[in-house]
C-alpha cells in the first residue's frame, strides 16, 4: 500500500510534468536497479526482523512496477483525446479526471498485476530469512528439521495465495473497470 | 507553412479550403480554433481572441471510456448544471439522429455513427464556428454524403460560421458558399460559389467550377494541363476520383 501510493503519486508526477521527471526519475532508475532483496542484511540492522522491516522491503519492491507503469500510462495516453480535450475547453484537473487518468488505467492494473506478484516474493523472503513467525519461517523451521512435508505445505499454500491475489486483482482490472469500454465492436 | 494569409469570413458563411496534401490547410483550420499559436499576426474570432469555435477532426476522438452521451457533454462548459447538461447533450444527438445511443459505448457504434456523435459533441454548445478538419476522408461514399448533407442541415438550422477543409474539391463545391485555395502557403483561389441549395450533385454549373479549381491546383503545381487526368497528383486521390 505504501509503496504502491508513492509509486502511483510519482508516476502520475512524472508523467505529467517534464520537470518533475528530470529531476527524480534518474534517481529512481538508479535504485531500480540494486536488486531490493540485496538490502536484507541492511534492512536488519536497521529495522530488526520485526513488521517495520517487512513493511520497508515489500514497499520498495511495490513501488518500481507502479511507478514504472504509471508513469508509461500516462505518457502513452492519445494524444490526440488530450488534444481534443484541450480544444473543447477543458481545464487541466478535467483533462486529467476524463481523459488522462482513464486513459493510463490498463496500464496502471498491468503494474498492480506485477507488483503484488512482488509483494509474495518479497514477503516470503524476508519471512524466510528474518522473521520470528509467519509461513517462511514455518518452512525454515521444517527445513532445520527435514520435515518435508511442511515444506512443501508452505509452497502451496504460497501457490494458492499468489493466484488469489492475482485472480482479484485481474477481476478488478478485467471486468469491473475496464471491460464495458473496451469490449471489441 | 503559411506566409502572408489574410482572410475575412464573414459571420454564417461556409467556407472551404482546399489544396494538396501539405498545403498549410489544416494548420490555418487549427489557428482558428486556438491549437497553433500563430508565429506572426492574429487571428481574431467575433471580434474576440481565437478559441471561440468547436472543432471536428478526421477522426471522431471519443472517448472510449465514456458513454456516448457522456461523450456529446464533453462539448459543454463544465459550469453547466448536470441535469442541463444531459438535456442539451439528448437534443444534439436527436439532432444527429442518435437520440436511442445515448447509453451505448462509442465502440459499439459505426464509423459514421461516431463521426455524428463528434459532430453532435461540437455543436452541443452552439458554437460560434464549426471548423472541420476533414471530418468526412475517413467514411465510406454512401455516409460521406449522407453526413454532407447532415452538416449543410445543421449549418443552415443553427447559423454559425463553418470552416471545412477538404481535399475533395466535389465535397467543398456541394456544400460551401465561398470556395478557397491554398498553394504554397499562400491563398492561390478565392472563389463565392452562388448556387442554390440544396445542390445537386453533378450539376454543369458544379462541373464548371471544380474544373476551373482543379486547373487551377494543376497548373500551380507546374504541371501541364494536357496530361492532367492521365497523371494525377498522387497525393491528392480525391481530385483525381473527381475527375474521373
Amino acid at each position: 500500500m505504501i509503496g504502491g501510493g508513492i509509486g502511483f503519486a510519482l508516476g502520475l508526477g512524472n508523467g505529467l510534468s517534464r520537470l518533475s521527471e528530470r529531476l527524480v526519475d534518474p534517481t529512481l532508475q538508479m535504485i531500480r536497479t540494486v536488486p531490493h532483496l540485496a538490502l536484507i542484511p541492511l534492512v536488519i540492522l536497521w529495522f530488526g526482523i520485526d513488521e517495520t522491516a517487512k513493511i520497508f522491503l515489500v514497499a520498495l519492491g511495490v513501488f518500481f512496477p507502479i511507478y514504472l507503469n504509471t508513469l508509461h500510462g500516462v505518457r502513452t495516453v492519445d494524444a490526440q483525446l488530450v488534444e481534443m480535450g484541450r480544444a473543447y475547453g477543458m481545464s487541466n484537473a478535467t483533462l486529467f479526471t476524463k481523459v488522462i487518468l482513464p486513459g493510463a488505467l490498463p496500464s496502471i492494473f498491468v503494474g498492480l498485476r506485477y507488483a503484488l506478484g512482488i509483494m509474495w516474493l518479497t514477503l516470503i523472503v524476508a519471512e524466510t530469512i528474518s522473521a520470528s513467525s509467519g509461513l517462511g519461517y514455518m518452512a525454515m523451521n521444517a527445513r532445520e528439521f527435514m520435515m518435508v512435508d511442511v515444506v512443501v505445505f508452505a509452497i502451496l499454500i504460497y501457490a494458492l495465495l499468489g493466484k488469489l491475489a492475482d485472480s482479484i486483482a485481474n477481476a478488478r482490472a478485467g471486468d469491473a473497470v475496464l471491460a464495458p469500454a473496451y469490449l471489441p465492436a | 507553412m503559411l506566409k502572408n494569409v489574410d482572410l475575412t469570413v464573414p459571420a454564417g458563411q461556409f467556407l472551404a479550403i482546399v489544396g494538396r496534401s501539405g498545403c498549410g490547410k489544416s494548420t490555418l483550420l487549427r489557428t482558428v480554433v486556438g491549437l497553433e499559436t500563430p508565429t506572426k499576426g492574429a487571428v481574431t474570432v467575433g471580434g474576440g481572441r481565437a478559441g471561440l469555435g468547436r472543432i471536428m477532426f478526421q477522426e471522431p476522438r471519443l472517448l472510449p471510456w465514456a458513454r456516448v452521451i457522456d461523450n456529446v457533454r464533453v462539448g459543454l462548459p463544465s459550469s453547466e448544471p448536470k441535469s442541463a447538461a444531459r438535456a442539451a447533450a439528448q437534443a444534439a444527438l436527436a439532432q444527429v439522429g442518435l437520440a436511442d445511443r445515448g447509453g451505448d459505448w462509442p465502440s459499439v457504434l459505426s464509423g459514421g455513427q461516431r463521426q455524428r456523435v463528434a459532430l453532435a459533441r461540437a455543436l452541443v454548445s452552439r458554437p460560434q464556428l464549426l471548423a472541420l478538419d476533414e471530418p468526412l476522408g475517413a467514411l465510406d461514399a454512401l455516409t460521406r454524403i449522407e453526413m454532407q448533407e447532415l452538416i449543410e442541415n445543421m449549418w443552415l438550422d443553427q447559423g454559425f460560421t463553418a470552416i471545412l477543409v477538404t481535399h475533395d474539391v466535389s465535397e467543398a463545391l456541394a456544400l460551401a458558399d465561398r470556395v478557397v485555395l491554398i498553394e504554397d502557403g499562400r491563398i492561390d483561389l478565392d472563389l463565392t460559389v452562388d448556387l442554390p441549395r440544396p445542390r445537386r450533385r453533378g450539376s454543369a454549373e458544379i462541373g464548371r467550377l471544380e474544373e476551373t479549381i482543379l486547373d487551377k491546383l494543376f497548373n500551380a503545381g507546374g504541371r501541364p494541363s494536357d496530361d492532367r487526368p492521365g497523371v494525377a497528383a498522387p497525393d491528392a486521390p480525391e481530385a483525381r476520383r473527381a475527375i474521373a
